[in-house]
C-alpha cells in the first residue's frame, strides 16, 4: 500500500514530463521553444495562482467553486475603477476578492451549511453582479495598462506568492492546522485547531489570489467582460487534479498540485493548437485526461463526503 | 526523508533534461510549407461557423495555403490565448471575430510584437479611440464586415411589412458591434413604424437560450406578433422557432433574423420566418483573401482596409431554393475565381477590384456568374 503511494506521488511529475516529451515531439521542437515557453508561462500564471489559493480551501476537504465569477467581478471592478485612475485598479481586485473571501468562510464557518452549495450560491450570485457591472457587455481598460502584462512583473510575482504559499501551506501552524481539519474536524478542534479562524482564512486566501488573478485578466486581455472567467472553477479543478490533488481534498493535498496541475493544463492546450489537433477534438482529448487523472489519484480508501 | 529529497532532486534533473534535450532532439528543421492562415471562431458547431470553416477550407485548398481553427467561445481571454496560440503555432497571419472592441488593442500588440498580421471578420470597430489605436498599427491589416445598421432596419421593416405591432428583440453580446448595430437598425424601423418594442434579451448565443427566451416573452405578452432574433450564428433562430412552434403561433407570431438556420427552405415555406438576413459567411473569406495577398508577399494596400459588403435577404420560399443550390450546394466562388483573387495567379489584381467583388456579392451575383 505504502509503494502503491509512493508511485502516486510521482505520477503527477511523470505526467507533466511526458507531456513535454509527447507534444515535443509532435511539434518537431516548437513546444519547447523560448518564446513558446513564455507563452504558456503567460497562460499558466493566473490558472496557478488561484489553484495555489484553492489548495488552501481543499486541504480543510472543501471546495470554492466561486472562483470563475469572482474572477470576473473583480476583473470588472478593476476596470471600473482604472477608468478613474489606474492605480486604483489592483486593490479594487484585491479589495473584492477579500470581501468574496470573507463572506464565503464566514458561511461556511457560522452557518455549517457545505462548502459547495454556499459558493455555487456565491458563483450565482456574483456572475450576476458581474454582468451588471460589466452592462452585460464590456469594459475596456486604458491602453497603458496594456504595458503591465509583462514578464518583468509576473515572473517575480509567481515566485513570490509560491514561495510564501508553500512556506505557509508546508511549514507553520496555520498549514498544519488547515490540513488537520482536512483529515478531522472533530478531532483538530479537539487539539486545539481554531476550526472556524482557519477556515475564513483559508477562503480569505483563496479570495484574495482570486481577486489577484482578476486584475491580471484585466490586463492580459485589455477589457473585462461579463462572460470572463466562465467555467474557470472546472479549469482549477481539472488543473488540481491533473497535478494530484484527490477531488474530496483533505489532509493529503499537496501543494505542488497546484503548479504542477497549472502547467501540465496550460501546456495540454498550447500543445493541441500546435500540433494543430482540431479544435472539435481538443475538448475531448482533455477530456479523456481528465479523467484518467481523477481515475489515478482518487483515494478509493479516504472517501469522505466534500464539507 | 533522505529518499524524498534524493527523488525530488533526481525528478527536477530528469524534468530540466526534457526540457531542454527534447528541444535539442525535437528542433524542427527549416523548410518549405505552405502558408498557414490561423483563424479564431467563436464556435465550430452550428450553421454559420460550420459554414465559414468549410469555405475557408476550401479556398485555402484552392490556393495551396491552409487553415488552422481554434474555438474561443466569444470570451476575452480565450480569444486572446487563441491569437497567441496560433501565431505560436507558426501562423503566418491571423483573423478573427472580435466579441467586443475592447479586446482589439490586445491582439493589436500581441500582432505587433509577433509581426504577425491581423484582420478581423464580421466586425466594425465602432469605438474610435479603439480604431485609431488599431489603425496606427503596422501589423493591423483591416476589417470586413455587413452594414449591420441596414440589416436590422431592412428586417424591422419586413416586420412592418407584415402587419406587426408589438415586438421583442433576441440578441447576443452585449458591447459585440455587429449585435448592437443590427439592434440600432431594428429600433430605427420600429420607430418608423410604430412598432412598440415590448421587450429585449441579451446574451442569447444558443438555441436552447434563445427557445426559453421565446416562451418567457411569449408568456409575458399574449400581444407579441413579431420576434427579431439579432443573430448568434443560427442557433438562436432554431431554438426560436421551436418555441413559438410549441405554443402553436406559427403565421400569428413573426420571426425575422440573422444568420440563417439549418432549414431555411421549410422555415419559409411552413412560414414560421418572415425574413432572414445570412450568406455572409463569405465575409471572413474576403478577410482571408487580404492576409493571403499580404502574406504572399503582395499587399492589396498599405493602410488599414475596411471592406463592406451585404448578406444575402430571404423571404421566399424559391429565394431560399436558389440559395441552396447556388450558394450552399456549390461554393458561391469557383476555383478560377479564387484564384483570379490573388495577385499571385492574377498580377493585375487590385483592392479596388476586391472591394467590388465583396459589394457585388448577392443570390443574384453567384447566379449570374455561375449559369
Amino acid at each position: 500500500m505504502r509503494k502503491m503511494r509512493g508511485i502516486k506521488k510521482i505520477i503527477p511529475y511523470l505526467g507533466l514530463i511526458m507531456i513535454i516529451i509527447l507534444f515535443s515531439a509532435l511539434t518537431q521542437g516548437s513546444l519547447i521553444t523560448f518564446r513558446n515557453l513564455k507563452l504558456i508561462f503567460n497562460q499558466a500564471v493566473v490558472l496557478i495562482i488561484a489553484c495555489i489559493g484553492v489548495t488552501f480551501v481543499m486541504s480543510q476537504g472543501s471546495l470554492d467553486l466561486s472562483q470563475g465569477s469572482l474572477l470576473g467581478i473583480s476583473g470588472a471592478m478593476a476596470a471600473t475603477f482604472a477608468a478613474l485612475n489606474t492605480t486604483l485598479s489592483l486593490p479594487m481586485a484585491l479589495l473584492t476578492g477579500i470581501a468574496v473571501g470573507l463572506i464565503n468562510g464566514s458561511l461556511l464557518a457560522f452557518f455549517k451549511i457545505p462548502s459547495f452549495i454556499i459558493t455555487l450560491c456565491v458563483l450565482f450570485i456574483l456572475r450576476g453582479l458581474t454582468v451588471i457591472a460589466t452592462h452585460s457587455g464590456s469594459i475596456p481598460i486604458p491602453f497603458e495598462m496594456l504595458e503591465l502584462d509583462s514578464y518583468q512583473i509576473k515572473v517575480p510575482l509567481l515566485v513570490t506568492i509560491i514561495v510564501i504559499a508553500c512556506y505557509f501551506f508546508n511549514y507553520t501552524k496555520i498549514g498544519k492546522s488547515m490540513r488537520a481539519i482536512g483529515s478531522g474536524e472533530v478531532s483538530a478542534r479537539y487539539s486545539g485547531v481554531p476550526v472556524e479562524r482557519m477556515k475564513i482564512l483559508a477562503y480569505l486566501v483563496s479570495g484574495v489570489l482570486c481577486g489577484l488573478c482578476g486584475w491580471l485578466n484585466v490586463v492580459r486581455t485589455g477589457a473585462a467582460d461579463s462572460k470572463t472567467g466562465l467555467l474557470f472553477e472546472l479549469d482549477i479543478l481539472t488543473a488540481l487534479v491533473l497535478g494530484g490533488m484527490p477531488l474530496t481534498g483533505g489532509s493529503s493535498a499537496k501543494f505542488h498540485s497546484a503548479i504542477i496541475g497549472g502547467l501540465m493544463l496550460a501546456i495540454l492546450s498550447n500543445g493541441m493548437v500546435l500540433v494543430g489537433i482540431k479544435a472539435e477534438l481538443q475538448q475531448a482529448v482533455k477530456g479523456v485526461i481528465f479523467l484518467l487523472a481523477v481515475y489515478l489519484s482518487f483515494e478509493r480508501e479516504s472517501v469522505v463526503l466534500i464539507k | 526523508m533522505k529518499t524524498k529529497k534524493v527523488l525530488s532532486i533526481v525528478l527536477s534533473l530528469v524534468f530540466a533534461f526534457v526540457l531542454f534535450g527534447a528541444h535539442m532532439l525535437f528542433a524542427e528543421k527549416e523548410e518549405e510549407r505552405p502558408y498557414l492562415i490561423g483563424v479564431s471562431i467563436w464556435a465550430d458547431s452550428g450553421p454559420l461557423s460550420k459554414k465559414v470553416i468549410s469555405n475557408l477550407r476550401y479556398a485555402a485548398d484552392v490556393l495551396g495555403a491552409e487553415v488552422e481553427v481554434a474555438v474561443d467561445g466569444f470570451k476575452p481571454d480565450n480569444q486572446v490565448s487563441n491569437i497567441e496560440n496560433l501565431i505560436a503555432r507558426g501562423c503566418d497571419a491571423v483573423m478573427i471575430c472580435n466579441c467586443t472592441d475592447a479586446v482589439v488593442p490586445k491582439f493589436v500588440k500581441l500582432a505587433d510584437e509577433s509581426k504577425v498580421p491581423l484582420a478581423l471578420y464580421f466586425r466594425k470597430i465602432n469605438d474610435p479611440e479603439i480604431k485609431a489605436y488599431a489603425e496606427s498599427s503596422p501589423y493591423f491589416i483591416g476589417n470586413v464586415h455587413e452594414d449591420e445598421v441596414a440589416v436590422g432596419y431592412s428586417l424591422g421593416k419586413a416586420l412592418a411589412a407584415k402587419g406587426c405591432k408589438n415586438a421583442v428583440i433576441i440578441n447576443y453580446n452585449k458591447g459585440d458591434t455587429t449585435a448592437e448595430n443590427r439592434y440600432v437598425g431594428y429600433k430605427k424601423a420600429f420607430a418608423e413604424t410604430g412598432i412598440n418594442l415590448l421587450g429585449e434579451q441579451w446574451d442569447i448565443l444558443d438555441a436552447e437560450k434563445a427557445a426559453n427566451t421565446a416562451e418567457r416573452f411569449i408568456a409575458a405578452f399574449p400581444e407579441i406578433d413579431a420576434i427579431a432574433v439579432g443573430g448568434g450564428g443560427g442557433g438562436p433562430l432554431s431554438g426560436t422557432i421551436r418555441a413559438v412552434k410549441n405554443h402553436n403561433k406559427v403565421g400569428q407570431i413573426h420571426i425575422t433574423a440573422s444568420d440563417f438556420g439549418p432549414d431555411i427552405e421549410n422555415s419559409l415555406k411552413n412560414q414560421e420566418v418572415a425574413a432572414m438576413s445570412g450568406g455572409h459567411w463569405t465575409d471572413p473569406f474576403f478577410t482571408f483573401i487580404l492576409l493571403y495577398n499580404y502574406v504572399d508577399g503582395h499587399p492589396l494596400s498599405d493602410k488599414v482596409e475596411t471592406i463592406t459588403m451585404q448578406p444575402i435577404y430571404l423571404t421566399s420560399v424559391s429565394d431560399a431554393q436558389d440559395y441552396t443550390k447556388w450558394c450552399m450546394d456549390e461554393p458561391p466562388y469557383n476555383e478560377e475565381e479564387i484564384k483570379n483573387m490573388t495577385v499571385k495567379h492574377n498580377k493585375g489584381f487590385t483592392l479596388s477590384d476586391l472591394r467590388r467583388i465583396a459589394a457585388a456579392f448577392s443570390l443574384e451575383d453567384v447566379m449570374e456568374r455561375h449559369k
